[in-house]
């Protein structure tokens, strides 16, 4: 009697998928369907008991993983930290009738899970930045209203008022590349790093004495 | 505003040379040994800092979001947009490239070269400010809050989230009912994981009330780990269950 995958039992398919790797990680010849399958019931039709195997299994494998991305040493989680955002990424993404069409087989659903992997890790880098420049410098007064960064650029862009000019205080400012990385990605659009740094000077020059500006971004006047 | 007291000064925009990582060794040289210069450049350090507190990738997709435009999981106008950002934004470029290389890496090497045992010891060295570790609250008012005034109701918090748990001895094991109540962050559909004794016993997802319920064999105390896709966990170890 041949029973299919979908009629399998939760356990015995559990166990021929940590088997099938097993042998995968041997360069054996293997069998991908039951990990598929696994996924199937996990993310498509969201069985607790299947996502149960599936964390089990994975946490550790993709840890692993994480501690291979390469700037997992900067970042400031532990790896089964960021194992769990990118199945709790992979979960909100891809459940239900979405998860079979866009996953055929078990190699597409791996990519994608090393590729959650990698977004939790930079994710965090992210953050780290933005919370090291909010310890750094705290302000000698509050802003006046909440701004939000929309608000707060659009203000900028008609101060500058010049195409060029805010183009660089985006990458800059926004983007917070110095002048070196500028340059390293717009070659052509300035001469060196020196005439990147000055045509930066002006655009503080102007921003610095926007009266506005000042108290959007809880700054005193000069 | 402070002047150099070392000769000779120099002006503002020599000070945002330094800022900018383009000074020459001269000026170096002068804002060490110049109290007024490094006043100066504090001054202005915090400038740039108030700008980058509000403007630091504000519009950029999340890395998150980048993965799923990439791997054809955004759609309609969100596509759209973040093709658009892509373009014009090298920062996100890096980001994508960055990822698509290291899931090239790992499918043609995918050997673990460790594979991590996930028990009771995280292998934490940096702080963790995205893991919220919680801590029981001492007033009693938030545990009946959930409509249960009885010892085997407990209740903690970190940040914005508390969580309530009740416990119930069954025929079947132990059963435990929780539920996150935030105004911040909307936990529904966030996995949450009961380990005990270092061993996953099980998986669920939070429901539309985020509430959960887990049924364990034995009392042994548990660690419970909540994470959301935004890249937040709840972290609640070392539990005691009382029946």
């Amino acid at each position: 009697v041949t029973i299919s995958l979908e009629d399998a039992e939760l356990p015995s398919l559990a166990k021929q998928c940590q088997h099938q790797t097993q042998l995968f990680f041997r360069k054996l010849s293997h069998d991908t369907r039951y990990c598929f399958e696994l996924f199937r019931r996990g993310f498509a039709l969201g069985l607790n008991d299947a996502l149960y195997y599936i964390y089990k299994f994975y946490i550790p494998l993709l840890s692993a993983y994480a501690k291979r991305h390469p700037l997992f040493e900067q970042s400031s989680q532990d790896a089964p930290f960021f194992s769990r955002v990118a199945l709790a990424n992979f979960y909100k993404t891809c459940h239900g009738p979405r998860f079979l069409t866009m996953f055929p087989a078990l190699p597409a659903v791996m990519a994608y899970l090393y590729a959650c992997v990698s977004s939790a890790v930079i994710q965090d880098l992210r953050g780290n930045r933005q919370m090291a420049a909010m310890a750094d410098d705290i302000p000698d007064q509050e802003p006046v209203d909440e701004v939000s960064g929309d608000a707060l650029w659009t203000h900028i862009r008609g101060v500058i008022d010049e195409p060029a000019d805010e183009h660089l205080a985006y990458l800059r400012f926004v983007l917070e590349m110095p002048p070196a990385e500028i340059f390293r990605a717009y070659p052509d659009k300035w001469e060196s790093e020196r005439a990147i740094s000055v045509a930066l000077q002006r655009i503080r020059r102007r921003l610095r004495k926007d009266v506005m500006l000042q108290q959007m971004v809880g700054l005193r006047p000069e | 505003m402070t002047l150099c007291d070392v000769q000779p000064p120099i002006t503002e925009d020599t000070l945002w040379e330094v800022i900018d990582h383009v000074a020459d060794s001269e000026t170096l040289k002068h804002v060490i040994s110049c109290q007024g210069c490094q006043e100066r450049l504090r001054e202005m350090q915090q400038y740039e800092g108030n700008l980058s507190r509000y403007l630091a990738r504000f519009e950029c997709p999340t890395s998150q979001e980048l993965t799923d435009y990439h791997f054809g999981a955004v759609e309609g106008n969100e596509r759209e947009a973040i093709r658009d950002h892509l373009e014009k934004c090298p920062r996100c470029q890096e980001e994508l490239s960055l990822t698509q290389t290291f899931v090239q890496q790992i499918s043609e090497r995918p050997e673990p070269l460790t594979l991590i045992k996930t028990d009771n010891q995280p292998d934490i060295l940096r702080p963790p400010h995205k893991l919220w570790q919680m801590t029981p609250t001492i007033s009693g008012d938030l545990a009946m809050a959930r409509g249960s005034d009885e010892d085997s109701a407990y209740d903690a918090h970190a940040n914005s989230a508390k969580v309530y748990l009740d416990t119930e001895a069954q025929m079947s094991g132990m059963v435990i009912k929780g539920q996150i109540v935030d105004d911040v962050v909307d936990w529904h559909g966030a996995v949450a994981e009961v380990w005990q004794e270092g061993n996953l016993q099980q998986v669920e997802r939070l429901d539309e009330e985020c509430e959960f319920q887990f049924t364990l064999p034995t009392q042994s105390s548990i660690d419970l780990y909540i994470t959301h896709a935004k890249g937040i966990g709840l972290m609640l170890e070392r539990l005691k269950l009382i029946p």
